[in-house]
């Protein structure tokens, strides 16, 4: 069911009507309702997988307040020896581990299965080709990757005690089925939603203008930016033999996947925070100005904010916090200086971290190439940040200038562009794309070459993407100054105002006569 | 709250008008369409429905079919229609008509070619805006909700019908059009056809190296398969008789249709399955159609108005033949027989090729397997008014010309049967600047 569509809007349209009226006492109930039903319409067989999940972790979850419930009673009894306390306490502990291990292997296991078995069975031979998804009928659940990783962080959340555990399964299946986050994410947390889906809603006229205007705003991104953009660099990058293309039109593809890349990610997540915000519920923002970043660090923490925030919880402290990598930062420390000691250990947690963002993309190795060169970059940056300094001073270049920062972003979009080349091509692809960009430069090829690339839509497309791409800048531009663009338009006058609506919504429509065929979000894929 | 819904009314208003606005501007992309749906909805009874591309209102014209089955006739029949487009078609013909018959006329196109979902909305449209204002939002709604369409964009996008067609590259122009396609909107009623008639004969001695075979993109797609089973279906459902039919085509494109054959077998048995029958008129015997090449024939695919009148009169023989039960599976030749019957080159071709000092000529030639074809290559060099022989006839398909002088050169092949002592029985001519 895609977000533009009737039987979406049927879906929203007659769930507010049940959730602020009949169903105002039982609100949390009527989203369960809803979300089933957009679960259902991509496929029943997705359910069983979906109700695996949920099992596995919410009975996990009860099992860990068990444990912990047991141990407390058993701890509690007179007279116990401290020794005896202790012991409860590590067998406690041991059980614990065990059952979120079990619980996670289980649940990553479906997930690789999904994500990644096809993959390396066409590399095995023969009777493997049989067990893939494909042989076996099954297609890719919706939204796996992102209520798996939800679920998952449920659970670990439960095993550190950040909040009870939830005893009632349908709420639970609430949280990780709630239909907007499922497309394509955010990662949402259980401790920000749970409260929220309890809670009584009103409605309310300006929470709905104000939802409308983000979905309005999410939908010109991606049907007027990236489905007219993804055509011409599928043109340009997507040939049979790429030794024939050159570094500027390599570089004018990669620029504008650039612009495809956020304007599909980020508006498709604008039109399900929307959805959710017309239901009253704030969800996790995904995106904040990511181009206007200072530094790769940065611009992860502004870029799928979700899955970089779950990553950080969930994969790099605990890592980052292991006793050998402990261990490790003081020998860092001993043998290289304090900063060593404190930065060493991290960048080796980010490599990790990025390692495995890549291979969450896809089992194939120009997405572990990209995550990889992402965490080399931030490692770098840490470690080298001493001499960066001592080079600013010696340089006297003035850090706190405005045009300082300007490089800074112009810098950072650079080498973040540099990582899409193998984000968007294979990576012998991406290699050859990359060098080409710097060894064979130039700009004759663009006047020869570009127009054909642009003929891949039709119409006023390229009049839309630049419009559109405005409105997007301006509106980036905005928040980045802290500004509420939503309010801002709000104090325009009604003509204006109202001219800007129909401009974002006439935006999205006329973009579909310039492309024979819409495309799914790109995230929907991971 | 009365201010609140009176600003949403007036917002939904400016919507509207907008819409409108964008209605007016965009050029129709969907005249034979609209021409099409318009004659289809002022009929009353649908006896026979003739659903296909242009080669379907080309070989079986709404008139001549009407007249000499003295029943009436619906054609549902346009230009490159495809299979998608020809199902809303048959769809709503079921829906509103008993047919005796539903003829579908097969376009191997429509079994390989790229759907074009713009050429679909425009189809639909053209239906929407044809058919009584009452019947509008019901249909509207059904197209919306229909399984393959209420999941995706295009539910929404139905309700804005100027996206099916084209941006104006001239403001004015379009303006000047669109007025003018409105004063002449009433009299355009009752235009039926896409592709127009025409009274053109082909050349088999221009056509070269053009045929079915080489436009298209092989192999059958699966989409397509399923598209052209569910029509098979749902005749099946409404228990009305279907018949999938290939209408005659030039001999040069079925013996230049490398899996022709192949696909006449799979066709009939995909028809069988679902109770349809596949009937290919290529191969009907004398006394069932009679052939007529090139006077049938405005082109190698498409008959022409002679043509469409001989066929049918065929096609009523036929369907009368169907009503009384007879055997007319015995009115077609097996393809062994057909091609056996092709003891002739249907036409030559010539393919020059620019080489260092010399002109590579390759010459091939469509005929029947029990023929072999022999080849003599002409030349007209650059300032030269007569042509020059390069070399005698001979089975050998091509010839290098030696030269080193530039300019425009007029090649010429001549091609006869081996064996005959015909000057030569085909000929291409063709130029090439060196």
């Amino acid at each position: 069911m895609e977000l533009y569509s009737l039987s979406f809007a049927l879906l929203v349209t007659v769930g507010l009507l049940l959730y602020y009226t009949v169903l105002r006492t039982r609100q949390w109930l009527c989203l369960l309702g809803l979300s089933l039903v957009f679960f259902a319409a991509s496929g029943w067989q997705d359910f069983a997988f979906l109700l695996f999940t949920a099992l596995t972790v919410w009975g996990g979850g009860l099992c860990l307040a068990k444990l912990d419930t047991d141990a407390a009673a058993r701890r509690k009894q007179p007279g116990l020896p401290k020794e005896e306390k202790k012991a409860i306490k590590a067998q406690t502990t041991r059980r614990k581990k065990g059952v979120l291990a079990g619980i996670l292997v289980v649940n990553f296991l479906v997930l690789g299965y999904f994500k990644y078995w096809s993959h390396f069975a066409a590399l095995l031979s023969g009777a493997w080709a049989a067990s893939t998804p494909s042989a076996l009928g099954l297609v890719m659940p919706l939204g796996i990757s992102f209520y798996t990783f939800q679920a998952v962080g449920y659970l670990i959340d439960c095993y550190r005690g950040r909040h009870p555990a939830e005893k009632n399964f349908a709420r639970f299946l609430l949280f990780i089925s709630f239909f907007p986050q499922l497309v394509q994410g955010p990662i949402n947390r259980y401790g920000e939603l749970e409260p929220q889906f309890m809670a009584r809603h009103t409605w309310d006229w300006e929470h709905t203008k104000r939802a409308l205007f983000l979905f309005a705003f999410g939908a010109m991104k991606k049907y007027a930016i990236s489905n007219l953009t993804s055509p011409t660099i599928a043109a340009i990058l997507d040939v049979e033999d790429a030794s024939g293309l050159t570094g500027a039109m390599a570089l004018l593809a990669i620029l504008l996947y650039s612009l495809q890349q956020y304007a599909d990610f980020s508006g498709g997540i604008d039109m399900v925070l929307g959805v959710a915000q017309l239901y009253d519920i704030q969800m996790m923002p995904n995106f904040r100005q990511p181009y206007f970043s200072t530094s790769l660090g940065d611009f992860w923490r502004r870029w799928h904010i979700s899955l970089g925030a779950w990553m950080r919880d969930y994969l790099f402290y605990p890592f980052a916090l292991t006793k050998p990598m402990q261990r490790f930062g003081k020998w860092a420390a001993k043998h290289g200086g304090k900063h060593l000691g404190r930065v060493l250990p991290a960048a080796v947690a980010n490599l990790l971290v990025f390692a495995v963002v890549g291979i969450w993309h896809g089992p194939e190795i120009h997405y572990l190439v990209w995550g990889l060169y992402n965490g080399v970059v931030i490692a770098l940056s840490d470690l080298l940040e001493p001499a960066f300094k001592k080079l600013n001073a010696a340089l006297h270049i003035p850090t706190e200038s405005r045009a300082w920062h300007l490089f800074r972003i112009l810098r950072t979009f650079v080498i973040v562009n540099i990582g899409w080349y193998f984000d968007r091509n294979g990576f012998m692809r991406g290699l050859l794309c990359l060098q080409k960009t710097f060894t064979d430069f130039r700009f004759d090829s663009l006047a020869a070459n570009a127009p054909g690339a642009f003929s891949a839509v039709s119409g006023p497309a390229w009049g839309i993407v630049i419009i559109s791409t405005v409105l997007v800048f301006v509106h980036s531009v905005l928040k980045e100054n802290g500004r509420d663009p939503y309010a801002d338009v709000q104090r325009l006058p009604l003509v204006v105002r109202w001219a800007l609506y129909y401009l974002v919504i006439f935006l999205t429509l006329i973009s579909f006569i310039c492309v024979t065929d819409t495309t799914g979000f790109l995230y929907a894929n991971f | 709250m009365k201010k609140r819904i009176i600003k949403i009314a007036a917002f939904l208003v400016g919507f509207l008008l907008i819409n409108l606005l964008l209605c007016g501007f965009m050029p129709p992309d969907n005249g034979s369409s609209l021409a099409m749906w318009r004659n289809y909805h002022s009929k009353d009874c649908v006896d026979i429905a003739v659903i296909g591309s242009s080669l379907a209102s080309c070989a079986l014209p709404e008139e001549k079919l009407a007249a000499a089955t003295g029943k009436s006739v619906a054609l549902m029949a346009t230009n490159s229609q495809s299979w998608d487009m020809s199902k809303i078609a048959l769809e709503s013909v079921l829906r509103e008509h008993t047919p005796q018959y539903v003829i579908l006329v097969m376009d191997l196109y429509n079994m390989t070619g790229e759907p074009y979902p713009k050429a679909q909305k425009a189809f639909l449209s053209a239906e929407l805006q044809t058919s009584r204002w009452q019947d509008r939002p019901a249909e509207l709604l059904r197209y919306m909700t229909s399984a393959d369409r209420f999941t995706d964009a295009d539910s929404l996008n139905a309700l804005f019908p100027w996206q099916g067609g084209n941006w104006p590259t001239d403001w004015p122009a379009t303006i000047r059009q669109k007025w003018n396609a409105l004063t002449a909107r009433i009299a355009a009623r009752g235009a039926a056809h896409g592709q127009p008639e025409g009274d053109t004969v082909i050349d088999f001695d221009t056509v070269g190296n053009v045929n079915t075979w080489n436009q298209t993109n092989h192999p059958f797609t699966q989409q397509h398969i399923d598209e052209l089973v569910s029509m098979m279906q749902l005749c099946q459902e409404k228990g009305v008789p279907l018949l999938v039919i290939s209408a005659p085509k030039t001999t040069l494109d079925v013996i230049s249709y490398d899996t022709y054959f192949d696909d006449y077998a799979f066709f009939k048995k995909l028809a069988g399955l679902y109770g349809a029958s596949y009937y290919d008129f290529n191969f009907a015997k004398q006394e069932l159609f009679a052939n007529v090449e090139p006077d049938y024939y405005k082109d190698f695919t498409h008959m022409n108005t002679t043509g469409g009148n001989a066929f049918s009169q065929c096609m009523a023989k036929f369907l009368a033949l169907l009503d009384e039960g007879a055997d007319v599976d015995a009115l077609f030749e097996t393809p062994e027989e057909y091609l056996a019957a092709v003891n002739y080159i249907t036409n030559v071709y010539l393919t020059p090729e620019i080489q260092t000092d010399k002109i590579l000529l390759l010459a091939g030639s469509y005929h029947g397997p029990s023929v072999e074809a022999e080849y003599e290559f002409w030349v007209k060099a650059p300032g030269e008014t007569e042509y020059a022989k390069i070399s005698d006839y001979d089975t050998r398909t091509w010839v290098e010309y030696p030269t080193t002088v530039h300019g425009s050169y007029q090649f010429r092949v001549n091609a006869r049967v081996v064996g005959s002592d015909a000057d030569f029985e085909r000929y291409y001519e063709c130029y090439l600047d060196f």
